[in-house]
């Protein structure tokens, strides 16, 4: 392996050291009977039981409903929160006004809204798009805003002494400069959208992953139940990873 | 003069020690599925009327939010026995080996869930919901059991829709999103007094459901091998409960107020959904079927013997064998 090979790969093969070690503690403490194996199964069960789930379970439907609802609504996040993180950067007084309304709805428990929701929108996979959204945007205004109001003012004042047109002005100083924080509020969005999607969907079983990790939880199959969750994981790594290439590829333009 | 100071004062010791031993009562950690429930509820209000204290049992009750977590709470054993679990959740984690027994059964038929109409609906039976929908709280709950059975029953093609608890199913019942709610005695009864609902089936209308054990009580294992008179104690004062409960008024009372009803309204709800032979500890009814349900809900891969079954409610049959 050269040097830059070592780089290059060097921080994945860590970290996949770092789950193996972890799974074979795991496995160490759940056979020895430190841990109860019917409170935790043993790794080896819970990667035995994957092509059961794929088989008797359907996960595949359950993965890409959950994968589905999530890429819905971190899109209509975006969709609507850009604009309305464009506008309050634009009228400073609504900035000012809304700033602070939007940190406390940040941090509001949202999802314990869910009744009312469902009164509203009825028991479907819509309430949960829905209240993901409610979720989602928030961030993704914030970090307009804020990305938009950090553009350092001597990008603007030698934009406008090359006499840029405000729309130039917007897409090649504003946007490109904006862009790290606006993907910071889409990681966030992405990670509170799939929590809750994953929490709804567990608490009105209906949907996904969320509804299948609840059904196996009743059910007492624990080591699908597990692997179940693995699969949440697996869909959050999918979305970062195109995140993470969509910001580079942004960014190189 | 001094040989009769240290005599009394050994006896002094020695009769601290003897009274303190015999009256150490045993602690007793129960994880009780669903506060507000008659059958449910009566062990707190029977432990505040000194029934367990008589019997030497402390007990401890922690409120779950519903019997699979209760099961959950015994099996990891840091609570020592679950109150009104589900029997087909018992019998999965049992036939895979996890560390309960079941000590009694709970609740035998269904005469607490009922389903039921908004007033104005056309819908007077189970044998009018042809294309209607019809209610239960979680796919394979025990709501959804019953609720299947009842629209096969009827045969009808009535659509199951899992609609959580029953206050939430009550909103989307009187919104119109659902044509047949479920819930379980007392709550939403004061709506059918007041005229909002019409109830139009009983869970132990279900075919076979009124013989069926469906929830039960259940102890860890490891607790209960190291604490067999403890836990034979804990069933004859739970026994002592539900006699005292179904003798006088003042479980009654209490159920009323923990529930804004009257008393009349009150025993009403319980003769109805809760009838005494229902909560008879022993013996557990309807085996054969809960298994075979067990395994229609793919809780089991396949049937227990014959021997198994003994096996699963043995501690039950000597528990209250002899009592």
């Amino acid at each position: 392996m050269t040097i830059v090979q070592f780089y290059r790969w060097g921080p994945v093969i860590a970290g996949l050291l770092l789950l193996f070690l972890i799974g074979l503690a795991l496995q160490y403490a759940t056979t020895s009977g430190v841990i109860s194996p019917f409170v935790v199964p043993p790794p080896a069960d819970i990667l035995q039981s994957i092509p059961k789930l794929f088989i008797k379970e359907g996960l595949i439907g359950y993965f890409f409903v959950t994968v589905g609802i999530t890429l819905s609504a971190t899109l209509i996040s975006i969709v609507i929160g850009l604009p309305i993180g464009w506008v309050l950067f634009r009228s400073p007084d609504f900035g000012k006004a809304y700033e602070s309304w939007l940190g406390a709805i940040f941090s509001a428990p949202i999802i314990l809204l869910y009744p009312l929701f469902l009164v509203v929108l009825g028991r479907g996979v819509t309430t949960i798009i829905v209240m993901s959204v409610v979720v989602g945007i928030t961030p993704i205004i914030l970090s307009t805003y804020t990305g938009l109001k950090g553009v350092p003012p001597v990008y603007l004042r030698v934009a406008r002494s090359f006499n840029m047109a405000s729309r130039d002005i917007f897409w090649k100083v504003y946007a490109p400069a904006a862009i790290p924080a606006i993907f910071t509020g889409v990681r966030l969005a992405l990670i509170y959208v799939m929590i809750n999607a994953v929490a709804m969907e567990f608490l009105i079983s209906i949907g996904g992953l969320g509804y299948l990790v609840g059904d196996l939880y009743d059910r007492y199959n624990l080591p699908e139940m597990y692997a179940a969750v693995i699969f949440v994981v697996v869909a959050s790594i999918i979305f970062f990873t195109i995140i993470d290439r969509t910001e580079k590829w942004l960014r190189r333009r | 003069m001094k040989i009769s100071r240290l005599a009394a004062a050994a006896a002094l010791a020695a009769a601290t020690v003897l009274s303190g031993s015999a009256w150490a009562a045993d602690t007793v950690r129960v994880a009780n599925a669903q506060k507000g429930f008659w059958d449910q509820t009566i062990i707190m209000f029977g432990d505040e009327a000194g029934i367990f204290d008589k019997h030497d049992i402390d007990l401890e009750i922690l409120w779950t939010d519903g019997g699979a977590d209760a099961q959950q709470a015994v099996i990891s054993g840091s609570m020592d026995v679950a109150f009104g679990t589900g029997m087909l959740g018992v019998i999965s984690a049992w036939a895979k080996g996890a560390p309960v027994e079941i000590i009694s059964a709970s609740m035998t038929g269904s005469s607490d869930l009922y389903w039921y109409v908004k007033s104005d609906s056309d819908i007077q039976s189970m044998a009018d919901t042809s294309g209607k929908t019809v209610s239960f709280s979680r796919p394979g709950s025990s709501t959804n059991l019953v609720s299947a059975k009842l629209v096969a029953a009827a045969g009808t093609d009535a659509e199951l829709v899992p609609t959580g608890g029953p206050a939430a199913t009550m909103t989307q019942v009187m919104s119109g999103q659902i044509d047949v709610g479920w819930s379980a005695v007392p709550i939403g009864l004061d709506r059918e007094v007041s005229g909002d609902i019409r109830i139009i089936a009983s869970g132990n209308d279900a075919p076979g459901v009124a013989q069926q054990t469906v929830r039960v009580q259940i102890a860890n294992r490891n607790f209960l091998e190291k604490n067999e008179d403890a836990v034979k104690r804990f069933t004859e004062a739970y026994q002592e409960v539900l006699d005292w409960a179904y003798s006088g008024d003042e479980a009654l009372q209490k159920w009323a107020e923990m529930n804004n009803l009257t008393l009349e309204d009150a025993r009403s709800a319980r003769d109805r959904g809760y009838p005494k032979e229902a909560l008879q500890l022993y013996p557990l009814q309807g085996m054969d079927a809960n298994v075979q349900e067990a395994v229609d809900n793919g809780r089991l891969d396949e049937p227990l013997s014959e021997e198994q079954i003994a096996e699963m409610t043995a501690t039950a049959k000597k528990l209250h064998g002899d009592m």
